[in-house]
């Protein structure tokens, strides 16, 4: 399931962004609040990141960003969506979001 | 910022909290600053309770917290809010410090500059930010202006190599005087987290964060070891292989102890004059304890490659791929990191649950942390297996080291079914949230797991000289007591075996008898079993007594003297297999440990919690051994 946000890019949820997907987290369409604990972590809009893998039998998933790894389960990230960039766009997760 | 907090004689102690986010360092840092040996371990939440210690090799005097760490502090969790309370002086009992020292991973500043930032705003006092790790980014080609970030945030900065004491004797230098440090001039946003991080990735994009690479080594372990095949495949081999080597390594080291323990005994008995302190000393302390501290070989290999997973980084990704599973009985990945600490003892495992944010899956852990297999059980299965398993060996492997994983799993599985049943029933709600941060892989230095390994068997010994042989007197006294005259028409033998039939321990054991018998136990397990409530090693230590054993030579003696021993009413052998498995499974569920009661009792704050965990896993250890000990008689027999 994908949304479209204005023209620029196509909006989705963490879980449904394929593993190895360099992505940029955004506001959540439907304004779902960001919790607090994940915006503490450094899940913030404008922030790159990229999917990583996915555990076993729809478990956990693990994403980098800001120059760490972090798992979260599914059902936590419902209110976290990030557009997707293409390979060639390539941005790098570790770098900060202002290059 | 306000300096006046700061006491104004030099001679007056001054005290400086470390804090910092978990596993960035802080008590590495702490350890190499103070010259303590707090546990250390590469995942996060590994300090839950906040650790004092005097600054080595100082000026003044300098008292330093290393605090639990936090990624913010708005925490939920109990150990963040230790963090928390501390910095800003509402801890009960506790003045708030005089200054701060922040502690960042010098490869994650993209995150951890954004808990500089609120602590910059929500604490004000004289605070220095250290940035670790250092030869990390230099390693993964990165170098950092920490001048400019100096410049920027206005408080002192400093790069330091905790492990390898890198930049820590300036840290001691700067720590003398926190009044002369510098002040921000403008503080940054602390308040809403967006604002927050986009002033983090400003002053990152200015110090050159972004030219530390990848960490490509971490990666390539990772497809290896979070392979959902290999990765499984490897997990498994640890464990067999770890099972294997804890019986045929260890076995010379073991050896060697219980003939230097026997050889002590001979030596005491020709040297001292025979007395009551000689039996005492003889049969008391040292069958007791000596039966006990044999086992001190397989301890250190199990501690060894503990410790090893958990500084390698292991223990998160162990968390990452069992939290579907974890999912199933209601707990999640964190309740796992504390559930495989209590393989070395359910206290820290217990106290790991400090990090679990949910109080329902927090309570849920403790109460089944003690189903782990600890390493005070390994004694006692090591032993019932040793003598009544035979050493054949099943597809190339052991079948002693077959059964002793075989309890181990017994014992996993029964925590997890606990917990399933907790959380739908008495802890019954939502399931919880579940992050968690995975370390870049590290190898340890062996100066590290050295120290952990001395520290763990430090304590397994320190065990041995004070609950174990607190209990070894009391049970000696209660096996020597009351004296019965000499029979002179009696061998040395049977006078003993007599003396130990009228003695007050033998009347304990035969009050219980009945309640037991139908597991399979006479009296003299019956008495082992009361000793070992207070631990559960006691009852190694009850039996060597009771075979008074050390005179043979230690524990092969202790072995025999089990294979051999005949009931004097049926002629049958008192032991058997069935008796074995049906008391191992009995050690497997039953709560026979005073300090995990203890440390319960104060982590879930009353005694409806380890009583309940008491009744429940006795219960089960009743119902268990019956089972067992009825199955395996009609199969065996």
């Amino acid at each position: 399931m994908t949304r479209n946000v204005g023209h620029l890019a196509t909006c989705a949820t963490l879980g449904e962004i394929p593993p190895g997907t360099h992505a940029t987290l955004c506001d959540h369409p439907a304004g779902e609040p960001l919790p607090v604990r994940l915006a503490d972590l450094g899940l913030v809009p404008g922030t790159p990141l990229q999917v990583r893998r996915v555990a076993p039998l729809g478990g956990p998933i693990e994403i980098e960003l800001r120059g760490y790894r972090l798992v979260l389960r599914r059902a936590d990230i419902a209110g976290i969506c990030a557009v997707p960039l293409r390979p060639a766009d390539g941005a790098d997760p570790r770098g900060s979001a202002l290059r | 910022m306000t300096q006046a907090a700061i006491a104004a004689d030099p001679s007056d102690p001054l005290q400086i909290a470390l804090i910092g986010s978990p596993n960035s360092g802080k008590t590495t840092l702490f350890n190499a600053l103070t010259g303590s040996r707090a546990k250390v371990g590469n995942y996060p939440g590994v300090t839950v309770e906040r650790r004092e210690g005097w600054l080595r090799r100082s000026s003044r005097q300098i008292r330093m917290l290393d605090l639990p760490g936090t990624y913010s502090l708005s925490g939920e969790t109990p150990d963040e809010q230790v963090a928390e309370h501390v910095i800003h002086g509402t801890q009960p009992g506790e003045s708030a410090p005089d200054a701060l020292v922040i502690v960042v991973d010098g490869t994650t500043l993209a995150r951890g500059l954004g808990l500089v930032a609120q602590v910059l705003v929500g604490a004000p006092r004289p605070t220095a930010l250290v940035v670790t790790m250092i030869d990390e980014v230099s390693a993964r080609g990165g170098s950092l202006d920490l001048p400019r970030l100096s410049r920027i945030l206005g408080i002192p900065v400093l790069g330091v190599v905790g492990n390898r004491g890198v930049g820590i004797d300036d840290l001691r230098a700067l720590l003398a005087d926190p009044a002369a440090w510098s002040v921000p001039a403008i503080l940054p946003p602390g308040e809403n987290p967006r604002e927050r991080f986009t002033w983090v990735d400003a002053v990152c994009a200015q110090i050159g964060v972004d030219r530390t690479q990848a960490d490509t080594r971490t990666d390539r372990i990772d497809r290896l070891l979070l392979n959902p095949l290999y990765g499984t495949a490897i997990f498994a081999a640890v464990m067999v292989l770890l099972f294997q080597s804890i019986f045929t390594w260890a076995a010379p080291a073991m050896d060697a102890i219980g003939q230097a323990m026997g050889a002590l005994g001979d030596v005491s008995a020709e040297v001292l004059p025979q007395g009551l302190l000689t039996d005492l000393w003889i049969d008391g302390i040292l069958a007791g304890v000596g039966g006990v501290l044999v086992f001190l070989p397989q301890i250190v290999l199990l501690f060894a490659l503990i410790h090893f997973l958990e500084d390698v980084g292991y223990m998160a990704r162990a968390a990452f791929v069992v939290d579907r599973v974890m999912g199933l009985v209601g707990l999640q990945g964190r309740c796992f990191i504390a559930l495989l600490s209590s393989y070395a003892c359910a206290v820290p495992g217990i106290m790991a649950a400090r990090s679990i944010e949910s109080p329902r899956d927090r309570l849920a852990t403790i109460l089944v942390a003690p189903f782990m297999t600890c390493s005070a059980r390994l004694p006692v299965y090591t032993l019932l297996i040793a003598a009544f398993v035979p050493a054949t060996s099943v597809l190339g492997l052991g079948l002693q080291g077959l059964v002793m994983l075989g309890l181990y799993l017994l014992g996993a599985l029964t925590a997890l079914a606990s917990a399933a049943l907790l959380r739908s029933t008495l802890l019954r709600g939502q399931i919880s949230r579940f992050y968690l941060e995975l370390p870049p892989y590290r190898v340890p230095t062996l100066r590290l797991l050295g120290s952990q390994v001395w520290g763990s068997a430090f304590s397994f010994v320190r065990r041995a000289g004070t609950i174990i042989l607190a209990a070894s007197i009391v049970l000696w006294i209660l096996l020597a007591f009351p004296r019965i005259p000499e029979d002179p028409n009696l061998s040395a033998d049977q006078q003993a075996q007599a003396a130990l039939e009228a003695s007050a321990g033998a009347a304990l054991g035969r009050a219980i008898e009945p309640l037991i018998e139908p597991l399979g136990f006479d009296w003299r397990i019956g008495v082992g079993l009361i000793a070992s409530l207070a631990a559960r090693e006691v009852i190694v230590a009850t039996l060597s007594q009771i075979y008074a054993v050390s005179d043979a030579d230690g524990f092969s003696g202790l072995r025999e003297a089990l294979i051999s021993d005949v009931n004097p009413e049926t002629g049958l052998p008192t032991y058997n297999l069935a008796v074995a498995l049906s008391l191992l499974v009995f050690f497997v569920f039953a709560l026979q440990c005073t300090s995990t009661i203890v440390v319960m009792y104060r982590e879930t704050g009353g005694l409806r919690w380890p009583a309940f965990a008491f009744g429940y896993m006795l219960l089960l250890a009743y119902a268990g051994s019956f089972v067992t000990y009825r199955v395996a008689s009609a199969l065996l027999s």
